[in-house]
């Protein structure tokens, strides 16, 4: 069993670096802490960095969760490589552009890019981003997956990782007391699906609902409240269509929280009647 | 010094009685408690109605106050002669389409119909509507005035109601703990302007702001929230172009708070940024 303590970052591809860093400052609200070959560090909370954008490929996504100990990375590539995954070593110089101490890396059945870190920097400045969004935390992602019972089985059965809701075939799962950390939405090919940042509260997705509207954002769901996690939410589009979320008031769960099933519509998405205009969330 | 102590009813001719009367209780969440002489009852709390519609005049609009006792009435009525007011004494015909043991009628310097009642009816059954809109209480209004600093003046001398902040030069104003039971608004007519009712939670709220835009009806402003009551907010046509509002969370204040004047600016209106319609505070709101 792989365990996982800790959802780091996002490295994304971007085919307009300069463009992707001002809407990441200026409309997501991330602070912009490292610009070195030509990858940018970004964050939403007190941790090192949370999104690392490079100039490239927007369909390269590369999602960093944390292992506790370099013995438990050496388990970890063992587990995964008597799976049957090919796991690549990351080299020193690579671990620095990622800002760890040691990483692997392997992809999951759907194809999604996976690091396994090792003691990932943590910072010694507070998070002082340039637009008051209220972001207190990056908090989780949603992964696209080509076959949602075979990911969860995966993520479940090599790690430390439970669906704690499904809507449909959508597992919504975590490692920690938080309601998910990784959701699972079907479709055709692999990558992450949104990015959320979660906001100190209602207020703040209200005020960024505003903001976002004056700015000709494009909102794609919300702002709504999911009944699974009973977080509000507003879900808006990025550069390179990429969806980023903002969400307040994340269930915590416990050992005896038993996982509901819900049906895959729009009413298991929202309980305020917000409809998605996000394919993967859609029932029509 | 006339003792309001409590917020009643209004009374509101419509165009069209029927259509009225289904909105209210399709739409805002109302329940139909009774109908008499023309008259239709409606509520959104435990007490015997909040609104009352009938056929006529959708400028005919009077607000129910409620007094303690019948001396008090009586007192009443003397202080609004000697502030040189035209004083109506209710028939017992009359109190009993109000629902209320007696009552006298006046109009404040505005022109604004009020109802000052004793011993309104109470109920023995529960609210229970049609629509889950999460209603709680019948909470407040929006009051049309000439001069809001004259009509200020009138209410805080003659009646017990004091400001709990101003918005420009429209004061927000109330008798007992909660923020507001009057908003005043700068008109050229008299008439009630909004009619608040307190809902449960912000779920609420958002759920009727899709409820709403669902079944085509007119949002006025909001979602938002009020930077003077701290309130999240959705503001609505009804018929005959009468502002309802939801809201919740409305701040509660004691002797010790002290009224604070905002701008006139859409932040003292939302916090969150929704574009409110500030002619209305500016008393020069667009023709109907």
């Amino acid at each position: 069993m792989i365990e996982i303590i800790g959802i780091r970052y996002c490295r994304l591809g971007t085919t307009n670096l300069g463009t992707t860093v001002d809407y990441a400052r200026h409309t997501i609200g991330l602070e912009e802490v490292g610009h070195e070959n030509g990858c940018v560090y970004l964050r939403g909370d007190h941790r090192d960095h949370n999104i690392c954008y490079f100039q490239g490929d927007p369909a390269d996504h590369t999602l960093g969760l944390e292992i506790a100990t370099f013995e438990e990375l050496e388990a970890a590539a063992n587990i995964l490589t008597d799976a049957g995954f090919t796991v690549r070593h990351g080299s020193e110089e690579d671990a620095a552009s990622r800002r760890v101490m040691r990483f692997i890396n392997f992809n999951d059945p759907t194809g999604n890019s996976i690091d396994l870190v090792v003691r990932p920097f943590h910072s010694g400045h507070r998070y002082f981003p340039s637009r008051d969004a209220g972001i207190t935390e990056f908090s989780h992602v949603g992964l696209k997956t080509t076959d949602a019972r075979r990911d969860e089985e995966f993520w479940s059965g090599l790690f430390n990782i439970r669906a704690n809701d499904r809507i449909g075939d959508a597992a919504l799962m975590s490692f920690d007391e938080v309601h998910h950390r990784i959701a699972l939405f079907p479709t055709d090919h692999p990558g992450i699906q949104h990015i959320n940042f979660q906001v100190e509260s209602l207020d703040d997705i209200m005020r960024s609902y505003y903001f976002l509207t004056e700015r000709q954002v494009q909102i794609r769901f919300g702002p709504g409240r999911h009944l699974t996690s009973g977080a509000m939410f507003l879900y808006y589009e990025g550069p390179d269509g990429m969806t980023y979320e903002y969400s307040s008031g994340v269930r915590n769960v416990d050992a005896d929280w038993k996982p509901r099933q819900l049906p895959f519509k729009d009413e298991s998405f929202c309980m305020w009647g917000a409809r998605p205009d996000i394919p993967e969330f859609s029932d029509d | 010094m006339i003792n309001v102590s409590g917020f009643r009813y209004c009374r509101l001719g419509t165009a069209n009685l029927e259509d009225t009367v289904k909105f209210a209780t399709d739409i805002i969440g109302l329940e139909v408690v009774g109908r008499e002489n023309g008259f239709v009852y409606t509520r959104g709390d435990d007490r015997d109605h909040n609104i009352c519609y009938f056929e006529g005049d959708p400028n005919d609009h009077t607000l129910g106050l409620q007094l303690d006792t019948f001396e008090e009435l009586d007192g009443a009525e003397s202080a609004l002669k000697a502030h040189g007011l035209e004083v109506h004494r209710g028939s017992e015909e009359e109190a009993a389409a109000r629902r209320c043991m007696g009552y006298i009628n006046f109009k404040d310097p505005s022109g604004n119909s009020i109802d000052l009642t004793v011993r309104p009816f109470a109920s023995g059954r529960r609210y229970f509507p049609s629509r889950d809109a999460g209603i709680d209480e019948f909470s407040h209004i929006g009051l049309r005035v000439i001069d809001p600093r004259e009509a200020e003046k009138f209410w805080s001398q003659v009646f017990n109601f004091r400001t709990s902040d101003w918005i420009g030069w429209s004061a927000l104003m109330t008798f007992d703990a909660v923020h507001h039971r009057y908003a005043l608004f700068p008109s050229d007519r008299p008439g009630i302007q909004h009619i608040n009712f307190q809902v449960k939670e912000t779920d609420d709220i958002m759920r009727s702001d899709y409820f709403m835009k669902d079944h085509q009806v007119r949002i006025q402003a909001g979602p938002g929230r009020h930077s003077l009551s701290g309130a999240r907010f959705l503001y609505f046509y009804g018929p005959d172009d009468m502002i309802y509002e939801y809201s919740c969370g409305v701040r509660m204040i004691d002797e010790t708070w002290r009224a604070r004047q905002f701008p006139i600016a859409d932040a003292s209106f939302c916090a969150w940024g929704s574009r409110p319609d500030l002619s209305v505070l500016e008393g020069n709101e667009p023709a109907e």
